[in-house]
């Protein structure tokens, strides 16, 4: 969000924008400052067009003047705070006291949060760091950050650049598209030929002064029906080529597309649903096909048509047609200014459609909430009222258009009637034109209201192609997984794994993971402990690479983790999650999937030391049992185990566990742990632990808190501490006993 | 051990002004004779219902970000403090409220709004108007930006013809 900007003949630079508030004030001593827009005042906030300047020995707030001055001195930490309304920055002196510095409004989030940093790092005596891009990198549209390497902003796409997007897209199918234009061309030339021969027909045999010849008559009677029959001919063979391009161009684009898709960095991927990206899939990649296989060359033919047509007609007897034609601009008028009404009135019903589909949706997957509730028959409600809203739009869009349409095809058609009076008085008054004459200009006549018609649907069309090529193009120009050096060598690995100063976070606003150092040394066992959310599973994340971390290095043995090659990375780090996913398969499927050229032997070998291979074998169908949508025939404890078989198969160096947090039975829970106890001999384990049997085992065991390293060390060391972890174990023994009790 | 569920009334909390900040004295009873006193300089408000109610249920936390109690309702508290803690309100939900509505433009994935407000005119981004624009119960109309920004239409029966033609296509 920005000030509607006031004439100003070029933006000034913050440093800029400082001296003009402060002559005295030199640039050169400016190490470095941001923008603020918003002034705290009593009763709220005010507009502001201010700078912060950090200086050598203090840090300064302009706006029309000095606001405040801190003195470095004075402080001990900057940091920023956002708020539904606005973002400000906090700076905290030594005595305890929080002074507010500056505000602005959400835009500048990621400014501020550079601010702050630089403000701490001034303080601390380290280095700032520069604003990433002088340039703004952020969309002057929509106000996202544009994503690293894309020139422009790829979700607020100008028309431009959307039709050079689309060029791109649909640049490999050219031969087809351009081969559907001529089909289209030809069929409606020959169209244009018809209207000739019924005059001649008519003026020239039907009503002629003399009686014509058979044979002519017979030949024109030929003509006219060889004519037809070459058109309709055309018009099934251009279906078939149609049909047949078709379906080679879907094929194409649902694979690339797909294979895009795979190719995204996982961010790009759960930031869409995966009904988004089904969608995109199968039905935009529809839209798409059908726009080149058919609606482009559609609307050429019919711009065609109605140019063409219109000249003919002009040429003809410009007065007739000018008397034809004079209610069309009206009609479009009409409907150009109904256009914007219309959208909404669609875009409502199709609101309304969308709630009651999730209205269904939600009762259906939450089915045995609602029978353990019992409240079926309010949902019943729920769904009622939902689709009597929707049928409500739609009856009131359908009288709608059914008062709407008739009169403007009326009004349409009207010049019609007129052509009837003016053209049926000229031929009475016998010195108008011939019959021949009328009956080709009537047909010429009627041939520009197809195309106008359709001109009329056009604009809805387009929005759909349009939008169906904007979300392909959305995808297509996301950020690619990280990419990799080509020049990458394969190295075996180890598991010692090295964190330096790791920073994470997700977005600007808050930093989940900071100032993470850690040593992990092959063949250790870790045990992670902490809160709910503070870190853990993104550390896991940052070790198995799915995301990159923002600061700071991670190395495993020795070599940056950017430098492995994916192949080796997958391979040596193994994980067993919280969620157990087992996807529609057999069970051998699926503890093979790590491994897929495994031997039967080595598959049931990892079952067995999984202790999976007992409830296996016991199953009627054995490993070939089929295991449904999310492996739902099975019990949570047999999942795990088949999870854990298929760690082992891929038998990693580094091993990720997260322990399920979901009771099992004491008897499964001994097989489970001694399932694990096997799988983490001989590897790096890093285990978000929850139980006290796995802590006491771990070499090691880390606390993260507040999104750092709190507490490091054994257990017994750790209880001795006192600290995070005493009050954690304790807590834990308490809820044992009580259980026990 | 449960959180506590602290009720903070005028029998034990007191609010004052530290600087731009609320600050609480919170005295709690240990026993029928004995109460501790505690001071905490800063003390952050967040509203429990932020749409519905805005000066009921409102929970305050310290620097920690760990909640002390929650007012039931501001009104309970002498007028002095009660202003304090509306302030401190206002400004954590502060949104620009806007009286006119110069130029609203659709574009292709978003849509671009003009208006003057009262704290003067700005310019805004919502990318899916119909996802960000909210109607409350009493009428009113809050709007979300890209940035997270809002904006409230206080009545939009109160708007000019012009800005409410031009907003009524997406209520």
């Amino acid at each position: 969000m920005f000030e509607v900007k006031k004439k100003k003949k070029k933006a000034l630079t913050p440093e800029e924008l400082a001296q003009t508030y402060d002559e005295k004030l030199n640039i050169n001593d400016i190490l470095y400052c941001f923008q603020y827009n918003r002034m705290y005042i009593e009763t709220g906030y005010e507009s502001a067009n201010g700078v912060v300047c950090l200086l050598s020995d203090r840090i300064m707030a302009y706006d029309e003047g000095i606001q405040c001055e801190y003195p470095l001195v004075l402080l001990k930490t900057a940091r920023v705070e956002s708020s539904p309304g606005t973002v400000q920055i906090y700076l905290t002196t030594h005595s305890g006291d929080d002074h507010l510095l500056c505000s602005a409004d959400r835009s500048h989030t990621e400014s501020l949060a550079l601010g702050a940093e630089n403000i701490r790092a001034l303080i601390a005596g380290t280095p700032l760091k520069e604003a990433k891009n002088k340039k703004v990198s952020i969309c002057p549209k929509c106000h996202r950050p544009i994503p690293p390497g894309a020139q422009t902003c790829p979700r607020c796409r100008s028309k431009r650049n959307l039709f050079r997007g689309i060029f791109s897209i649909i640049k490999p199918y050219r031969f087809t598209l351009i081969s559907s234009i001529l089909f289209f061309i030809a069929t409606s030339l020959l169209q244009l030929v018809s209207p000739m021969l019924s005059r001649i027909l008519v003026d020239d045999y039907i009503r002629a002064d003399t009686i014509p010849r058979v044979t002519a008559f017979a030949t024109v009677v030929l003509i006219i029906f060889g004519v037809s029959l070459f058109s309709k001919l055309l018009s099934v063979i251009r279906g078939l080529i149609t049909i047949q391009m078709g379906e080679g161009v879907i094929v194409r684009l649902r694979k690339q597309i797909f294979d895009k898709i795979n190719r995204l960095s996982l961010r790009c991927i759960q930031r869409r649903t995966t009904g988004e990206l089904m969608q995109r899939i199968n039905s935009d990649t529809q839209v798409i096909r059908d726009f080149i296989t058919s609606e482009m060359a559609t609307v050429i033919e019919q711009v065609l048509v109605l140019i063409s047509v219109t000249i003919i007609v002009f040429l003809y007897d410009w007065r007739l047609a000018l008397l034809v034609l004079v209610p069309v601009p009206l009609v479009m008028f009409l409907y150009m200014t109904f256009h914007k009404y219309i959208r909404r009135m669609y875009h409502r019903q199709w609101k309304m459609n969308a709630r009651a589909n999730t209205v269904l949706h939600d009762i259906f997957s939450g089915i045995r909430e609602v029978k353990a509730y019992g409240t079926e028959q309010r949902e019943t409600a729920r769904y009622d009222k939902a689709i009597t809203d929707e049928r409500k739009i739609q009856i009131r869009n359908e009288v709608f258009f059914g008062k709407i349409q008739p009169i403007l095809s009326f009004l349409m058609g009207a010049g019609q009637y007129l052509l009837l009076y003016y053209a049926g008085k000229s031929i009475l008054s016998g010195n108008g034109m011939s019959y021949g004459e009328l009956t080709q200009f009537t047909s010429y006549i009627t041939m520009v209201y197809g195309p106008l018609r359709y001109m009329t649907t056009l604009p809805r069309r387009l929005v759909r192609t349009g939008t169906a090529f904007s979300n392909i193009l959305d995808l297509i120009e996301d950020e690619d997984e990280m990419l990799e050096d080509p020049d990458i060598t394969s190295h075996s690995i180890n598991g010692h794994i090295v964190m330096k100063d790791l920073g994470f976070s997700y977005n600007s606003e808050r930093e989940i993971l900071h100032n993470i150092n850690l040593d992990i040394r092959p063949g250790e066992m870790i045990g992670l402990v902490g809160r709910s959310g503070v870190g853990k599973t993104t550390l896991v994340n940052l070790i198995m690479r799915m995301y990159e971390a923002n600061k700071g290095s991670l190395t495993i043995d020795g070599i940056d983790i950017k430098n492995i090659s994916k192949e080796d990375l997958r391979t040596n780090v193994g994980a067993v999650l919280q969620e157990t996913y087992l996807f529609s398969g057999s069970i051998y499927d699926n503890i093979a999937y790590a491994k897929p050229h495994a031997t039967k032997e080595e598959v049931i070998q990892a079952a067995q030391t999984a202790g999976a291979h007992d409830f296996i074998v016991k199953m009627p169908d054995g490993y070939n049992s089929y295991v449904g949508e999310r492996g739902s025939t099975l019990s949570g404890g047999e999942r795990q185990r088949i999870a854990i078989a298929r760690a082992l198969l891929r038998d990693p160096k580094i091993l990720i566990l997260d322990e399920a947090t979901s009771a099992l039975d004491t008897e499964t829970e001994a097989k489970v742990q001694n399932a694990l106890a096997e799988l983490i001999k001989g590897r790096t384990v890093i285990a978000i632990a929850h139980r006290l049997s796995t802590l006491r085992n771990a070499n090691r065991i880390i606390v993260l808190d507040r999104g750092t390293v709190a507490e490091e060390g054994s257990h017994e060391d750790l209880m001795k501490k006192g600290g995070i972890y005493y009050g954690l174990v304790m807590a834990q023994r308490q809820m044992n006993s009580r259980k026990d009790s | 051990m449960a959180d506590k569920n602290l009720i903070l009334t005028p029998h034990n909390a007191v609010f004052s002004r530290n600087g731009d900040f609320p600050s609480l004295l919170l005295r709690e009873k240990i026993s029928a004779h004995l109460s501790l006193e505690k001071h905490y300089p800063r003390v952050y408000l967040r509203r429990a219902f932020p749409a519905e109610e805005p000066t009921k249920y409102i929970s305050v936390a310290g620097k920690d970000e760990k909640e002390i109690g929650m007012i039931p309702d501001i009104a309970m508290f002498p007028e002095f403090q009660r202003n304090i803690l509306k302030n401190e309100l206002n400004h954590r939900y502060f949104m620009p409220k806007i009286n006119r509505i110069d130029k609203i433009q659709d574009r292709f994935g978003h849509t671009i709004f003009q208006v003057k407000t009262d704290i003067g005119p700005l310019q805004f981004t919502i990318r899916d108007v119909y996802r960000n624009l909210l109607r409350l119960s009493d009428g009113r109309i809050i709007l979300t930006d890209a940035d997270g920004n809002r904006y409230e239409i206080t009545d939009p029966k109160k708007l000019d013809q012009k800005s409410y033609k031009l907003i009524e296509l997406y209520i």
